[in-house]
């Protein structure tokens, strides 16, 4: 079974938040599940931060547990009872992990680095006992997602309100994320290394002062340290595409005997469209060169939302709107091999059972 | 009265600038539109016509001193 | 510097540079921090790529906010958590639609929105918790009178002062009135020992007061307009005190240390609407209230008791009333009860003492030439109030509003010095109060054709000129200038706070934008609106002078020539009530008028 699972967004008002309501209503009906809550942002207010919408808020049963920040434990309807307070900082204060006492809705605001995150599920887990930690996202941040076992992706007409491009996008999105995982020797040469490393057909590591490649500038210094018998390029931070870009253009042949080694899919995924990154990972394998990751973030489903919020320039407002709800979903599972799931309209049930809670 | 005018400490003033002839019509429209908006106790406070109209500020007053303020009664909601 | 020194990377994610962004890194230079800021227009990579290659410990981003722009802030958050800076590094936003709800949102460790201080980013990169500088905290009680020994520069008019102030003092010798009496018994019921005794002496209370007020001590019924406040009021009263009192973040209203304490005048008829006016203007910035009592109660001879709320204007004095003003009030708040004008004059001074006030107001001649109380009553009255006034410690000032009857300033000057005068003569600390308005004086005279500023500087030169007493122009200052428009208003009791604090004077009574309105109550808001470009006046004007022209030294002469003219004619008059009677001090040509309320009360003990 997943316990941590991500939801994460592709933007503002792709119903990230809706996924994640509708999953803990249904949860928490059944009494033999313990549901831990937090957010790598802010997400349970009612009106949008920025757009000024109003966005639904997040329930939880009497005995479940929530991580979020100390100014937001009395804000929702649901009276919480505090179980630890960490050294957490967040604008909104130290985040606090409480338990449910009375049920009802709650606003959260956990931890927002994934090395905090992580602390915080932990005791949600082992300290807590909760069964299943649901984590939500905020906004199109992705990165702190890295420590979660299995991702449910919600996007829809507010990323794009053009159907096909979604579509390709979404379908780029869940193979970058699906990126094959790198054998057992790899994995454990390098799971102490933090800077970006060369590996040579002995087994011997070069390493690079950087461990994020991010910028064009850094391609050339590390080619000095990719020679004839490298066999594997390990970046253990960021990737941006077009240094990627570039590593592959000056390799170039050289690639067939080589791997791409990243820590994980995320680290790919901060610096440039999923179309973009796409395209390199499609010219790496026209090279025979392999793209690899350490550790997988699985996506389990996909949901899609048809609204979007549409400017209204002559009134300098946003109003709702909805593009084809049937196509779109028609459309996005052609092209995946994932459950697709239009949250508002087919309920949580699909979803449910992949999770096998 | 509506919950939220409850909330007013003493008196609501409404700002604007009325597109009329004359300083009286402009009085004139301005309590009319207090009495449509609802207001009972209202009173011009400044009114100025020249040329294309008039700034005016006519205030409703929700409670006058010794009245029952119910901002002081604490009620939530 | 307190914590370790800091290397900070400064960046705007916007076309342009953000001021803030420049204000903040000069805050960091200061208190010694190393500081990188970045040209405008760098990639979320590059701003990455500049903070690891310079090895800083705190990020600092500025962006102005549009729709995508929220993802885009999400997007160079999660570059950095992916680049590895997050677990090290902290990230800070600041623009103009930041708040901490979006901050957090967006994944930054801190968000600083408008109104945010160079102090508190200071404070987040060195990792500090940000305490605001809560300056209403700070905020202690003044002492207007603290920095003056009221020695006299002018000594040809301490003399006439001093034989017109010791003939006051014969005359009031051995006689007595009923309001003195009531002061006398009132003090008597505070000591009484037992309800019996209490009884005995409402009683003899009663045989001193008008038929309005006997009937309350007879049967307890009160003039009409007029209720005892419910028990459920008191009540409501008290937790909205309490809540609203946890909330008081005062602002303050001065910029500089010679701008001078501010007052505001409040009577409302309801006490309730009173406190809650009181706590508007206290966390807008007032540092002083005025407690204006009903134009009756002064022509009524004694006072009611117990909680009492009444529709017209002024608030009603009893104990109780004043006790529940008193104990609404923030510590640093001065308090001043009027008792310059009526009948109950001693038993009010008593009375604010009793509760403890920091202020009263009492004067013989206003009050009995434009107040309408018989100047003997008065003035006798008077002693006995300043003896309080003296007892308890309370600096009481000496209004001049029979200005507002007609009077020339210079008359109005003499008859507020003789009374300065009788008050230090009897052990008390009085203060002078000019107006500074638009007087009928300048409007017939045309000393303020040209300009407001002149003849105010003028009269604040002649007073300096003579005694070094402490000086609050009142009541309200710009009084006659403001109209009914709320911005002219607020701008004009704005300009003459500008002007009192340029002449440096101690204290100042602002009005409400409401001030010339007289179709009802005063609003809150009105109130907030000129506290408000008092404020900025302050801010504005700094330590900067406003410059009168050469006439203000002219008139300021000439109201010193007067005075000494009108005080000498007081002195070959020989009695200071005979002169009030005649006129010396204000005729009935320039206005004045000499009450008749208490006419024939004052009896030889």
């Amino acid at each position: 079974m997943v316990r941590t699972i991500g939801v994460a967004g592709t933007a503002k008002n792709t119903g990230k938040t809706t996924t994640i309501s509708t999953l803990l209503r249904h949860i928490s009906r059944r009494s033999n599940i313990k549901v831990g809550l937090t957010s790598i942002g802010y997400d349970g207010e009612e009106i949008d931060n920025i757009t000024g919408l109003v966005k639904p808020r997040l329930f939880l049963k009497a005995g479940n547990v929530v991580a979020t920040a100390s100014k937001l434990i009395n804000v929702g309807s649901a009276e919480l009872e505090i179980i630890k307070e960490t050294q957490i900082f967040t604008p909104l204060g130290n985040v606090i992990i409480a338990r449910v006492k009375k049920e009802g809705l709650v606003v959260v605001a956990g931890p927002n680095k994934s090395g905090e995150l992580k602390k915080v599920v932990d005791v949600m887990i082992e300290k807590t006992g909760c069964d299943v930690v649901f984590v939500d996202g905020a906004l199109n941040r992705i990165a702190p997602m890295a420590v979660a076992e299995g991702l449910i992706i919600a996007t829809g007409a507010a990323r794009n309100p053009d159907i096909t491009e979604l579509v390709r996008e979404t379908r780029h999105l869940c193979d970058i994320l699906d990126l094959n995982e790198a054998e057992e020797s790899y994995r454990k040469l390098l799971q102490n290394v933090n800077t970006i490393a060369v590996v040579d057909k002995r087994g011997q590591i070069s390493n690079y002062r950087y461990s994020a490649l991010i910028h064009n500038d850094m391609v050339p210094e590390l080619m000095k340290i990719i020679t004839e018998d490298a066999r594997a390029v390990y970046i253990p931070a960021a990737v941006s595409q077009p240094a990627l870009e570039k590593l592959v253009d000056i390799i170039d042949d050289g690639l067939k005997d080589m791997i791409i080694l990243l820590h994980d899919p995320i680290k790919l995924l901060v610096s440039a469209s999923p179309g973009k990154i796409a395209g390199t990972i499609d010219k790496i394998k026209a090279l025979k060169g392999r793209i690899e990751v350490l550790k997988k973030v699985p996506v389990l489903a996909v949901t899609v939302n048809p609204f979007y919020p549409r400017y209204m320039f002559d009134k300098n407002t946003y109003e709702p709107a909805y593009i084809d709800e049937n196509l779109l979903k028609e459309e996005m599972q052609r092209a995946l091999p994932l459950p697709v799931v239009n949250i508002l309209k087919d309920g949580p049930d699909e979803i449910i059972k992949i999770l096998r809670l | 009265m509506s919950k939220v005018l409850e909330k007013v400490m003493d008196a609501v003033d409404l700002e604007t600038f009325l597109v009329c002839d004359s300083e009286e019509e402009a009085k004139k429209l301005a309590v009319q539109m207090m009495k449509e908006l609802g207001f009972n106790d209202v009173s011009t406070v400044f009114v100025q016509h020249l040329g294309p109209g008039a700034r005016v500020r006519v205030r409703g007053y929700i409670y006058k001193p010794g009245a029952r303020y119910n901002w002081l009664f604490n009620k939530k909601d | 510097m307190t914590s370790q020194k800091k290397k900070v990377l400064l960046a705007p994610l916007d076309p342009v540079h953000d001021i803030g962004l420049k204000m903040i890194k000069r805050g960091l230079d200061l208190a010694g921090h190393d500081t990188i800021l970045l040209p405008p227009d760098y990639t979320p990579e590059e701003i990455v790529k500049a903070a690891i290659d310079n090895n800083v410990d705190v990020i600092l981003i500025s962006r102005t906010l549009g729709y995508r722009v929220a993802e885009i802030l999400g997007s160079f958050i999660d570059l950095a958590e992916a680049a590895g800076l997050r677990e090290r590094v902290k990230i800070g936003i600041g623009g103009m639609a930041i708040k901490p709800e979006l901050a957090a949102e967006l994944g930054f460790d801190a968000g600083f929105g408008p109104g945010t201080t160079v102090e508190e980013a200071v404070a987040f990169v060195e990792g500090r918790r940000y305490v605001k500088e809560d300056k209403g905290a700070r905020k202690t009680k003044k002492d207007l009178t603290e920095k003056h020994d009221y020695a006299f520069k002018n000594k040809k008019i301490e003399k006439l002062l001093n034989a017109i102030a010791d003939e006051i003092i014969e005359y009031a010798k051995g006689k007595t009135t009923p309001g003195i009496e009531r002061a006398k018994i009132r003090e008597k019921m505070f000591e009484a020992s037992d309800e019996a005794e209490l009884r005995q002496l409402r009683k003899e209370y009663a045989a001193f007061c008008d038929d309005l007020v006997k009937v309350y001590y007879e049967k307890g019924a009160l003039k009409e307009k007029t209720r005892q406040l419910t028990s459920e009021e008191l009540n409501a009263l008290k937790s909205y005190l309490e809540k609203t009192k946890s909330k008081m973040k005062p602002s303050l209203l001065q910029h500089t240390e010679t701008n001078p304490v501010v007052f505001i005048q409040y009577g409302t008829g309801c006490p309730f609407m009173d406190i809650a006016h009181i706590k508007t203007c206290e966390a807008w910035g007032a540092d002083g209230v005025v407690h204006f009592d009903p134009s009756w109660g002064a022509r009524t001879e004694g006072f009611y008791e117990g909680f009492i709320t009444h529709e017209e204007d002024g608030s009603v004095i009893t104990y109780e009333n004043l006790k529940l003003i008193k104990d609404a009030l923030m510590p640093s708040t001065l308090w001043q009860v009027r008792a310059h004008r009526g009948l109950n004059t001693p038993e009010t001074v008593f009375l604010a003492g009793k509760v403890g006030a920091d202020l009263t107001k009492i004067n013989i001649a206003y009050g009995s030439l434009g107040g309408g109380t018989d100047p003997e009553r008065l003035a006798v009255d008077a002693v006995a109030a300043i003896k309080y006034a003296a007892r308890f410690k309370l600096p009481f000032d000496v209004v001049t509003n029979e200005e507002l009857c007609g009077v020339p300033a210079h008359k109005a000057f003499a008859g507020m010095l003789i009374v300065a005068m009788l008050g230090l003569k009897l052990g008390a600390r009085p203060i002078l109060q000019p107006l500074f308005c638009y007087s009928p004086e300048v409007m017939i005279s045309g000393q303020m054709e040209d300009n407001y500023v002149d003849f105010n500087a003028a009269k604040i030169l002649a007073l300096k000129s003579i005694v070094n007493a402490p000086i609050w122009c009142g009541a309200p200052i710009g009084f006659l200038t403001q109209t009914e428009d709320r911005v002219q208003s607020s701008l004009s009791t704005a300009l003459h706070a500008a002007l009192a604090s340029s002449l440096e004077v101690d204290g100042i009574s602002i009005a409400s934008a409401d001030e010339a309105y007289s179709g009802g109550p005063i609003s809150a808001a009105a109130r907030v609106d000129t506290l408000r470009a008092t404020q900025s006046a302050f801010r504005f004007f700094g330590h900067t002078k406003i410059l009168p022209t050469e006439k203000a030294e002219v008139w300021a002469r000439k109201i010193v020539e007067g005075i000494e003219q009108t005080l000498e004619s007081v002195v070959q008059n020989g009695s200071f009530v005979d002169s009030l009677y005649k006129g010396l001090l204000g005729s009935r040509e320039e206005g004045a008028y000499p009450g008749r309320a208490g006419r024939g009360t004052v009896k030889n003990i």
